[in-house]
């Protein structure tokens, strides 16, 4: 599903796209649509609301890619754009996910958690999880991103992305 | 790590349609005005186009100048003192502005009023020689007497504007 895009090409891209090129961010949006719909579909059960957040990532994706500096892939800062604009939504209407607690014990341990075999099981479980340990769950186990690289993303500390993954794995 | 293959099932992708409904909205927030590539290079070949004009422009001035002059350079000599006359005549009278040779009637006695009957004569007797034959095949004859009259006009035109006959 994912198609590899080098990095050079994608900053050729990312180049041809600040140069006002709309073919080029179309290729941008080929290749990241479909791994930012099925993330996102993780938080949101209604396609409508899956396809105006995806629809807002790219845009606001676009509109600050003088910002970006290209220290990361340009799928790992939409992605983080996504979960801001998961964040923006839970705080307009009034969700409870998203809040990071700081309650949260840190000494607990991630062995024994690091081997899932994904079933039907799980997958009831996880879809009761709130929403940021959903997000810790998929894109560290799913998606492959290190807890610092999560950390980033998520704006909170790299022991708390583990900590949620240790006791989201409990 | 779990594979995302496993992970994600087909209901989690977009159809092409979704895809191409969603890619539309973007484009339209994000180009609103068409502000796409084609219009920077619409924007960039205006002002080239507008360059180019300019250059195409001072290059017909030139071209058409140089024919021009080449032209009067090829003439014969009589049609180039003829219109070196015409041209002496024309600047002497766009200076002298208010030299007007019917304000005056044929019955006043000044001696501006009499000059100016004399410019009015004149140049009657330029058109009608004019109009006998083309300017380009006068005869010898013709021609002498044709200069004759423009170089009386010429010293008329003089004396007026230097006596102060006319204001220039």
């Amino acid at each position: 599903m994912e198609i590899p895009i080098p990095n050079a090409e994608e900053s050729a891209l990312i180049s041809r796209v600040r140069n006002g090129e709309t073919d080029a961010f179309k290729l941008l949006y080929d290749v990241n649509v479909d791994l930012l719909y099925r993330f996102l579909k993780q938080f949101r059960k209604s396609d409508s609301d899956v396809q105006e957040l995806v629809q807002r990532s790219f845009i606001k994706a676009y509109e600050g890619l003088t910002r970006f500096s290209g220290r990361s892939k340009f799928k790992t800062w939409l992605f983080q754009i996504a979960l801001n604009e998961l964040r923006s939504d839970a705080r307009r209407n009034s969700i409870i996910p998203f809040v990071v607690s700081d309650d949260i014990d840190e000494s607990v341990s991630e062995e024994g958690g690091n081997i899932l075999e994904w079933n039907s099981t799980l997958k009831t479980l996880f879809d009761e999880l709130d929403e940021t340990k959903r997000a810790v769950f998929i894109l560290y186990e799913v998606e492959g991103y290190s807890h610092m690289e999560i950390a980033a993303m998520l704006d909170i500390g790299e022991s708390t992305s583990r900590t949620i993954l240790t006791r989201t794995k409990h | 790590m779990i594979d995302p293959n496993t992970f994600y099932t087909k209901n989690d992708l977009p159809d092409d349609n979704i895809k191409h409904s969603m890619w539309n909205s973007i484009r339209q927030s994000i180009f609103p005005t068409g502000r796409t590539k084609s219009f920077v290079f619409e924007r960039r070949s205006f002002a080239y186009g507008m360059a180019a004009s300019f250059v195409l422009m001072f290059t017909c001035i030139g071209i058409y100048s140089t024919v021009v002059r080449i032209i009067e350079v090829a003439q014969p000599q009589e049609i180039r003192m003829e219109s070196a006359y015409q041209k002496a005549i024309r600047e002497f009278e766009n200076v002298a502005l208010s030299y007007d040779s019917h304000r005056i009637s044929p019955g006043e006695n000044s001696l501006t009023a009499v000059k100016t009957i004399q410019l009015r004569y004149l140049n009657n007797a330029i058109d009608e020689l004019k109009q006998e034959t083309k300017s380009n095949d006068l005869s010898p004859l013709k021609r002498l007497r044709l200069h004759e009259l423009y170089n009386m006009k010429l010293k008329l035109l003089q004396e007026m504007i230097q006596q102060g006959d006319i204001e220039s």
